[in-house]
């Protein structure tokens, strides 16, 4: 294993990609707060005035807020394509309520007797809403817009999902690797930002803005507003564009490797494997890195390049148990190698299609799959001990998952309980190690990178061969950590690099190589 | 000169002013009592425009108020409210500044004018960068006469701008702006629901009813030409004392013996109340004879 590097060498080791994502994050936060004010403060007053209005105006920013946050950034997508402007509408729609909440109340709540005069002084309504009312309302304005700030640097980590940077890419590329450092070195920034902001604007509450100057209040703005565009990740057109998912850019055997072994220089974004494919059919992204076995790849009509120089290790699945539920159910190590050997690349993609593309579920799919085989039997509803499959969020592990409920219910008297969607690798594999789950399905390669972090020179000794992987984590996993290895399920879900099947044909490109060499 | 013609304002279809009109003569003070919910504040109110009658019309020197540009309209009439009204961000300085800045007036000539008035209105020059919260209530309503007399308006509106205070407070301020010679001249209409407010500040009292007009006329006529049982009903409680106060001296001219009238030792234009009120201060209970007095007062009002 690999010293564990400190939280600081890593923050130093980083720094410049810490401080492209700071700088992002902050533009995305600010120009989108900017922009909420813009709208929000004028419907705020406006609210304010016509107060029957009040009611669907603010129940309307209340849904807007209640929609979830990738929600949100997905039903972008097909608008805006990817990157910073979907990132930024979303944030702008979060921002509003507590802005136009708060101009409301603030306005609404300074006292009638005081309007009165200000009106009986022979004030324009300009000059009691700039004099009086503003004023006035400043410190409950000002905290609407503090929640919005607090609010917006927290949705936008979630910019990383659809290639507007930010540090997400850092908290989702940790979670996504197991990588508590890299996790940290973006959310503690993130939540520096959050009391750096928060501070500021509570320092601007203090100002004394009783002869407030509508355009010497402005002009900061929009200064500040020009400044953040600067930052923001831009995609250069015309030349081709890669995005990878934050897991693939931090891995070894993915963004690291296309480097060093391919001297890869493509424009490049993260974004989340949610949308990745949707973009890359959609024309916002030319190269992708996906799952060799995703049903995806028939949908968008993707081809995979070949790994001419062989980066990416073997992932073969299969089950990831703990010793002592083998020890204690011996029968159900037979069962569930009887899925070994009958599941190939083709056909886990083809289910892996029926699930993620046809919509069907994972649990038909499994059931008509094992009946195909031969393999599918009743229910024998015993009442024996409960066995717990974890497994990740995708839906070929959903897939798994069923198939082994399916095996185990039909040949033993064990009952099942499945703990499916457990995020990433670490969420499963921490769940595993902490008696959470019984078992679920891993991959040789996940194994070896991620969960063991072999060094380098185990890497390059096993030379990527099948065989040679399996046999190293099942042996490591056993001795260190109780956990057993079943056979292998047949199929290979190695990382692999996509193209539009069209755009690869028309460039000649069907290697990484043939890639590389085209940019150039 | 201001005139009400006929005016009348519902709220809700609820008439709350119906059919009201008086004349006020320049530098006359004129005052709305009623109880509470009579229209009074209301027909303050529509004077200058912060609210607009459903009908009828009012005329300032002969010109329909809504023919004024609304703004400079309110900017030229005083406007002191109850409960003061001052702007809680504003320094005691600024609120007193708030109409001649509006008005654009030169910084100078501001500060010329706020000195005079403090000096006039007896307030403590250095309140003057204090907010609001910061004074105590005589203050608080002596900076809101202030901002409403800074621009010397021909017109002045006070809503009851004394309800606030405690009574000490409230005698003493009434004392002072009455001795005030910028209050003298003015054109002023005040609300009140205080009788003895109304009777000690007006020239005419102007009491009002469900949004009507139940009588218009100077104190004296009130009190001994009235017809109306409700203005009767409405001053019963108070009525010898404010007999007493209306009543100067120099009217008992006739009824008192020679010799009282001379060794008496008041002075001309005092009212009844003030002659009984001085000696009584004076622990000389028998110079001028109080009992002589009361009984000459009497025999006047036969």
């Amino acid at each position: 294993m690999n010293e564990e590097q400190s939280f600081w060498e890593f923050i130093h080791e980083q720094s410049g990609k810490l401080l492209d994502q700071t700088w992002a994050h902050i533009g995305l936060t600010f120009i989108s707060l900017i922009l909420a004010l813009v709208i929000a403060l004028p419907l705020g007053v406006f609210i304010a005035r016509k107060q029957k209005l009040a009611g669907a105006v603010l129940g309307f920013a209340g849904i807007l807020q209640t929609i979830p946050s990738i929600a949100l950034l997905g039903i972008m997508i097909p608008f805006l394509g990817i990157g910073p402007k979907p990132a930024i509408l979303a944030l702008f729609l979060y921002a509003l309520l507590p802005i136009i909440r708060n101009t409301y109340t603030g306005i609404t709540e300074v006292d009638r007797t005081v309007k009165d005069a200000a009106k009986g002084m022979g004030m324009s309504d300009w000059q009691i809403l700039t004099k009086v009312e503003l004023p006035l309302a400043f410190p409950v304005l000002m905290a609407g817009i503090r929640t919005a700030a607090v609010i917006n640097i927290g949705v936008a980590t979630l910019a990383a999902y659809i290639a507007a940077g930010g540090l997400g890419e850092f908290i989702f590329g940790g979670i996504a690797l197991n990588n508590r450092n890299m996790i940290l070195a973006g959310a503690v920034p993130a939540a520096m930002l959050a009391i750096v902001f928060d501070f500021l604007l509570s320092q601007l509450q203090k100002l004394n803005l009783k002869k407030i100057n509508i355009f010497g209040l402005l002009l900061p703005l929009v200064l500040i507003l020009c400044c953040s565009f600067y930052v923001l990740p831009t995609k250069i057109g015309g030349r081709m564009l890669a995005g990878f998912t934050p897991e693939f850019m931090g891995r070894s055997d993915g963004f690291l490797g296309l480097q060093q072994k391919y001297n890869f220089k493509m424009e490049t974004v993260v974004i989340s494997d949610a949308v990745m494919y949707k973009a890359a059919f959609e024309k916002d992204l030319d190269v992708i890195d996906g799952y060799s076995t995703d049903g995806r790849l028939k949908a968008y009509d993707l081809v995979t390049l070949i790994d001419d120089k062989g980066i990416f290790p073997p992932y073969y699945a299969a089950p990831l148990v703990r010793r002592s539920t083998l020890v204690a159910h011996p029968e159900l190590t037979a069962v569930l190698n009887q899925l070994s050997g009958t599941i190939n690349d083709s056909v886990m993609t083809s289910l892996n299609y029926r699930v993620d593309n046809l919509k069907e579920s994972p649990e038909l799919v499994a059931k008509n799959f094992l009946q195909e085989k031969g393999l599918f039997k009743r229910d024998r509803l015993g009442k024996g001990a409960t066995i717990r499959i974890g497994s990740k969020i995708f839906g070929e592990q959903y897939i798994l998952a069923q198939m082994y409920r399916f095996l185990i219910i039909g040949n033993t008297d064990l009952s099942v309980e499945t703990k499916t969607g457990l995020g990433g690798t670490k969420i499963c594999f921490d769940a595993l190690t902490n008696n959470q789950i019984d078992f679920y399905p891993e991959y040789t390669g996940t194994a070896l990178l991620v969960l063991l972090k072999s060094d380098a020179k185990v890497i390059d000794q096993l030379k990527g061969e099948k065989d040679a992987v399996y046999k190293y984590v099942k042996d490591k996993m056993r001795n260190d950590l109780q956990l057993e290895w079943l056979k292998p399920i047949g199929f290979n879900n190695a990382y692999a690099l996509m193209m539009r099947r069209e755009q690869a044909q028309s460039l000649r490109i069907k290697t990484i190589s043939d890639l590389t060499n085209h940019l150039k | 000169m201001l005139s009400l013609k006929n005016i009348t304002k519902k709220f809700d279809g609820r008439l709350a002013v119906d059919g009201i009109s008086f004349e006020v003569e320049t530098g006359e003070t004129l005052v709305l009592l009623g109880t509470s919910g009579c229209g009074k504040t209301t027909t303050l109110r529509m004077i200058n425009r912060l609210e607009e009658p459903d009908s009828g019309d009012i005329l300032l020197d002969g010109k329909s108020v809504k023919d004024f540009d609304v703004q400079e309209l309110r900017r030229g009439m005083g406007y002191v409210l109850q409960n003061h009204g001052l702007f809680p961000h504003y320094t005691v300085a600024e609120n007193i500044a708030t109409v001649p800045n509006l008005m654009n007036w030169d910084k100078k000539k501001i500060l010329n004018e706020m000195e005079s008035l403090f000096e006039k209105l007896n307030l403590d020059p250095t309140i003057r960068d204090k907010f609001p919260e910061q004074l105590s209530g005589g203050q608080k309503q002596r900076v809101g006469l202030a901002r409403a007399l800074i621009t010397q308006p021909a017109v002045l509106l006070m809503d009851e701008p004394f309800g606030a205070l405690d009574s000490i407070t409230r005698i003493s301020i009434r004392k002072e702006l009455k001795g005030l010679a910028d209050f003298q001249e003015k054109t002023i209409v005040m609300v009140t629901h205080d009788v003895q407010e109304a009777f000690d500040m007006a020239d005419r009292i102007c009491v009002m009813d469900q949004g009507r007009i139940m009588q218009l006329g100077t104190p004296e006529s009130l009190l001994f030409d009235s017809s109306n049982a409700f203005v009767k009903q409405f001053l019963k409680d108070q009525r010898l004392q404010l007999e007493l106060k209306t009543v100067k001296i120099d009217e008992l001219k006739s009824v008192l013996p020679v010799e009282w009238y001379m060794n008496s030792g008041f002075k001309s234009g005092q009212s009844v109340w003030e002659v009984l009120e001085d000696s009584l201060a004076s622990g000389d209970a028998t110079i001028p004879d109080p009992g002589m007095l009361m009984k000459g007062f009497f025999s006047f009002k036969k």
